[in-house]
């Protein structure tokens, strides 16, 4: 049963819908006229009120969470500590809201990346921003991250539906905004495939809810058979139907992060997408399918993890996983090679970046709970690094597409001496992704070798490794064109405040990060397995 | 666990065969005797004029959303109606806050403009 006591741990995605609404409401409510400059104020407006909303819900959201601060038990009773004592009591905790939403570690983390990314993502949006409704722009950048929340805690498999869909739909909308060609195109294109995905991944769902009803006889009258840890229960040593239903459940999400073989749609709809959606896109909603993925092969197919190595366990989600991210490695670095344009090439390399973490989920095959938690720490610090990355790079690129007029690695030629500070804000991105030390990216990319080789997929880490080299190239390719080669023209690319502080603070993350990584991971350190295992 | 794949396998080409074997069969089987009548398109025994591929004003899109929205209220409200008496005073509130956030979305369509033909 839901409970009053529930309200403060969904607090953080009730809010977000009255974020929302508010943003809707405001284009509304005020009497707008058709003027240039109104319509520009118009904007600014809602660009204004989602972004500091969207940074006081991250806010509210960090001190629910307890990780900076949590009050003392006999801290003294008066206003502001019995304020701080009933947000701080829907804080990461075990239970399940309903059977169908958890508020553990994990869902906290989770809700802190995704809604500094949308906070982020918005902050981009200021200066680069639709002509028309922007008030349904910016509502629907909130109303994809409170699916995306929802995502990171669904442990029901009609939730993580409704949250696929809350997630998807409005990023569909999102990616063809902008009406012009190439966004329209990429907007259909998404949308095709996604409800392809969706219909894939509801198949694998009905199957799951069938084998649980098969299993108590198939005349049962329960209604928790969709809970992933019941199916769990229920699973035994598994049987092939439950095998069939995994597989397309993976195929399902598999589109979600876009890994190899689901990967078609994304270079497409990244290049298309206005660039700040595309780093919203990349960022928050693959790191929310991880996130999903991770919850529903742990909790919901435990029996059937198998072993990631060649033998008697093959055949295990963890040699699914594996042979992925074997595929998903290879080609996402190859395809990235050829690449002309910046942004296409930054596709492929986020979809190599997927690669990357699934070998945190291939650290399942491993025995002992020592190493599979370290995989889980792996898998999501990885997703909070490259999601702070992505968002410097994509954001970076924005700015210069904004200013000349063109995403190809060209037209970044001689940045260094066009505008200085962006070009190395955008460096550093990069070489974060490019896992270079000291930034972030190296120790993310370190951490998730260790724990792949730990598991026993040694052959993958050095594939791994090798296609790590090969990305260099493509990597480095950007900086030459930034650092070396001879600008077009010399007039100076202008950079909104707006933007470059979005990018700045992304590429403070990726420093601090990069070298006090212990300041994150002691936060995912406290992420322990959810009930049912 | 590998013989589990054995299933999806089968599986898969059940389900592939499923579709086309009839089709194939059909297609085997049927006699084929066209000829211009039967190939022309049936529209109530009226001549077809012009291709179905005409571009039309979107705005009957917005004005066929508004009309399901509505419909299915309707929909909603008619079993409320019947059971008024049953579901008492929780009832009664239900409905309310059902009624006041399409009234919200009424109110957005208005002050959009989705409601006036342009």
């Amino acid at each position: 049963m839901f409970q009053i006591t529930d309200i403060p741990r969904i607090l953080p995605e009730i809010l977000l819908l009255v974020l929302a609404l508010l943003v809707l409401g405001s284009d509304i409510f005020e009497r707008w006229s058709y003027t240039a400059a109104s319509r520009l104020e118009r904007v600014r407006a809602s660009a204004q009120l989602s972004t500091i909303g969207l940074g006081l819900i991250f806010l509210i959201t960090l001190v629910q969470s307890g990780y900076l601060y949590t009050l003392p038990v006999d801290a003294p009773s008066n206003f502001l500590t019995n304020i701080l004592r009933n947000l701080q009591a829907g804080g990461p905790g075990q239970g399940v809201i309903t059977g169908s939403f958890a508020t553990d570690d994990l869902t906290m983390i989770a809700r802190l990346t995704l809604i500094g990314a949308a906070f982020l993502t918005s902050m981009l949006c200021l200066d680069y921003h639709p002509a028309s409704n922007p008030a349904e722009f910016y509502a629907l950048i909130i109303f994809s991250t409170i699916g995306m929340c929802l995502l990171a805690g669904a442990t029901e498999l009609v939730m993580i539906f409704l949250a696929v869909e809350m997630t998807s739909i409005p990023l569909y909308i999102l990616a063809g905004y902008f009406g012009d060609k190439r966004s329209s195109e990429a907007g259909i294109k998404y949308f095709l495939f996604g409800a392809m995905s969706s219909a894939v991944m509801l198949y694998g769902m009905s199957l799951a809810y069938g084998f649980a009803a098969n299993a108590l006889g198939g005349n049962s009258t329960a209604n928790d058979l969709t809970q992933l840890s019941k199916i769990a229960e229920l699973a035994g040593e598994g049987n092939s139907l439950l095998t069939l239903s995994m597989v397309m459940l993976i195929a399902g999400i598999g589109y979600k992060i876009a890994v190899v073989p689901f990967h078609g749609w994304s270079p497409d709809v990244y290049e298309g997408a206005p660039t700040p959606v595309t780093a919203f896109i990349s960022t928050a909603s693959k790191a929310a399918g991880f996130l999903v993925l991770f919850r529903l092969l742990t909790v919901a197919f435990p029996s059937l993890s198998g072993s990631a190595v060649f033998g008697e366990d093959l055949g295990g989600w963890t040699s699914i996983m594996a042979f992925l991210a074997l595929l998903t490695l290879i080609v996402g670095n190859l395809a990235a090679l050829p690449q002309q344009n910046a942004k296409r090439m930054l596709a492929y390399s986020s979809i190599a970046q997927a690669g990357f973490v699934l070998l945190g989920l291939v650290a399942w095959a491993s025995p002992q709970q020592f190493d599979r938690d370290q995989g889980t720490i792996a898998l999501v610090y990885y997703l909070v690094v490259y999601t702070l990355t992505n968002i410097g790079a994509f954001g970076g690129l924005a700015i210069v597409g904004m200013a000349v007029g063109g995403d190809d690695v060209r037209d970044l030629n001689g940045l260094a001496q066009r505008n200085l500070p962006l070009a190395v804000l955008l460096a550093v991105s990069v070489l974060s992704l490019a896992g270079i030390p000291p930034l972030a990216g190296f120790f993310a990319k370190f951490y998730v070798f260790m724990v792949g080789w730990q598991s026993g997929a040694w052959w993958l880490v050095i594939i791994a490794l090798i296609t790590t080299i090969i990305s260099l190239y493509y990597y480095l390719r950007l900086l030459r064109a930034m650092f070396i080669e001879a600008p077009v023209s010399m007039e100076p690319v202008h950079a909104p405040v707006g933007m470059m502080t979005a990018v700045g603070v992304s590429v403070l993350g990726v420093l601090v990060i990069g070298i006090f990584p212990n300041l994150v991971l002691g936060i995912i350190n406290r992420v322990q397995m959810v009930a049912g295992l | 666990m590998l013989a589990n794949y054995a299933f999806i396998g089968v599986f898969f080409v059940a389900a592939l065969s499923f579709p086309v074997i009839p089709l194939l069969l059909a297609f085997l089987l049927r006699p084929k005797r066209p000829a211009p009548l039967k190939l022309s398109t049936y529209e109530c025994g009226l001549e077809a004029i012009g291709d179905i591929r005409v571009q039309f004003k979107v705005q009957y899109y917005l004005y066929a959303l508004a009309f399901v929205i509505f419909d299915v209220e309707v929909v909603f409200l008619y079993p409320w109606a019947v059971a008024f008496h049953k579901v008492g005073l929780y009832g009664f509130t239900a409905a309310a806050v059902f009624l006041a956030m399409l009234f919200a979305g009424l109110i957005y369509e208005w002050r959009k403009g989705a409601l006036e033909w342009v």
